[in-house]
């Protein structure tokens, strides 16, 4: 009986030997996150410096004033901002200058080799109006990008608002750091009605 | 159905360890036959370490990404009750290593910490590292080891099993 059990065993640590072994099982949870700035926003820190996104409800504003001498001469009017966001929360370089320009950035983090970017749109209203029911299209506002140090394209490029829809004002790789400053200008055709025109656009990311 | 389980377990483990004792005859023969630089590893019985965390839970190591996309590590923690039967080498000197094979979804590295018994380190997938080297005086090596894994997060989506094994040089 006994030499039988030394035979099973033999067999068995030829078939069963490799078997041997311990197994951790690795989930990456909760991995995803999207973080989206447009004007202020906040941080706990740079993040190189380990900083941690924050929620921030702050709406800005970016506005201009037209002189009566000005009104329709065909110069766009550049615009202004009440955006104090001038450095990158990635690692607090001076990216952005104001007044005159507005910070936009984000990133959205998710696992696996994803191909499918985020999309960032502005849900834009058909018209900026005034208390008078007075109203000029969104159209006429435009922006232009760029950076502190930056040459070639901009993840958040340049474009015009759309007169009531939605409209994509850019994109995010996974897993990248994206940023861009844009400077807002009013196109200054035509002579409407005296009054203070206001619209809100808001900035929405979609990640896949 | 359980309590037949059960039984197959027992005869399982009962060949095991008639197993050791055949087998370290055998190395030992094997040993006289091969050339000093023909080493072969063998696999080390460590059928009672214990998974103190049964899923390791990945994070990133920093929430947010870089501009470059290189910052995509993950990171994750898990401590197991790790036991090595050596029992077929009492008396003798032996060098145990810590092996984490090539496999998927892809490279990993790991390092780790003990309670002393086992030696703390590091390596990748696809290699080795020496965690005991000395004279074995009991049957078991035993030790609790806490493991940090470091993975790509770009190359993960799910969850998926690592396997190690611990291996000495015949």
């Amino acid at each position: 009986m006994q030499l039988r059990q030394r035979i099973l065993g033999a067999v068995c640590i030829a078939a069963c030997g490799s078997a041997w072994g311990f197994t951790a099982t690795l989930n990456p949870a909760s991995p995803q996150t999207i973080y989206l700035q447009v004007g202020v926003g906040s941080f706990t820190n740079d993040y190189i410096y380990g900083g941690q996104p924050e929620r921030n409800a702050t709406i800005n504003s970016v506005s201009v004033s037209v002189a009566a001498t000005a009104l329709g001469n065909g110069t766009a009017q550049t615009m202004t901002t009440n955006s104090t966001a001038t450095q990158s929360y990635w690692d607090g370089y001076t990216y952005c200058s104001v007044p005159g320009q507005v910070y936009i950035g984000g990133f959205f983090r998710t696992t696996g080799a994803s191909t499918s970017p985020a999309q960032v749109s502005a849900t834009v209203p058909a018209a900026l109006t005034d208390a008078s029911g007075d109203s000029l299209p969104f159209s006429r506002i435009s922006w232009t990008s760029s950076g502190n140090g930056d040459s070639g394209s901009e993840i958040f490029p340049g474009g015009t608002f759309v007169n009531g829809g939605t409209q994509t004002v850019g994109t995010m790789s996974s897993n990248t750091w994206n940023e861009s400053c844009w400077t807002f200008s009013l196109a200054n055709n035509g002579i409407p009605a005296a009054g203070s025109y206001s619209g809100t656009v808001l900035y929405t990311m979609t990640a896949p | 159905m359980k309590s037949m389980g059960g039984s197959q377990r027992s005869r399982f483990f009962l060949a095991s360890a008639f197993t050791i004792f055949w087998a370290a005859g055998a190395w030992s023969a094997a040993v006289w036959a091969a050339p000093a630089s023909a080493a072969r590893a063998i696999i080390l019985d460590d059928s009672g370490t214990e998974a103190l965390d049964s899923v390791v839970a990945l994070h990133w190591k920093s929430i947010a990404p870089s501009r470059s996309a290189n910052g995509n590590l993950m990171v994750g923690t898990a401590t197991f009750r790790v036991r090595i039967n050596v029992a077929p080498w009492l008396k003798r000197n032996a060098r145990i290593y810590l092996m984490l094979p090539l496999q998927e979804p892809g490279p990993l590295s790991v390092s780790w910490t003990t309670q002393g018994k086992l030696l703390p380190g590091q390596l990748q997938s696809g290699s080795r590292t020496l965690v005991y080297s000395g004279a074995i005086t009991r049957p078991f090596l035993e030790d609790e080891v806490t493991f940090q894994f470091n993975v790509n997060g770009a190359q993960v989506a799910r969850p998926f099993p690592v396997n190690f094994q611990f291996v000495m040089d015949e």
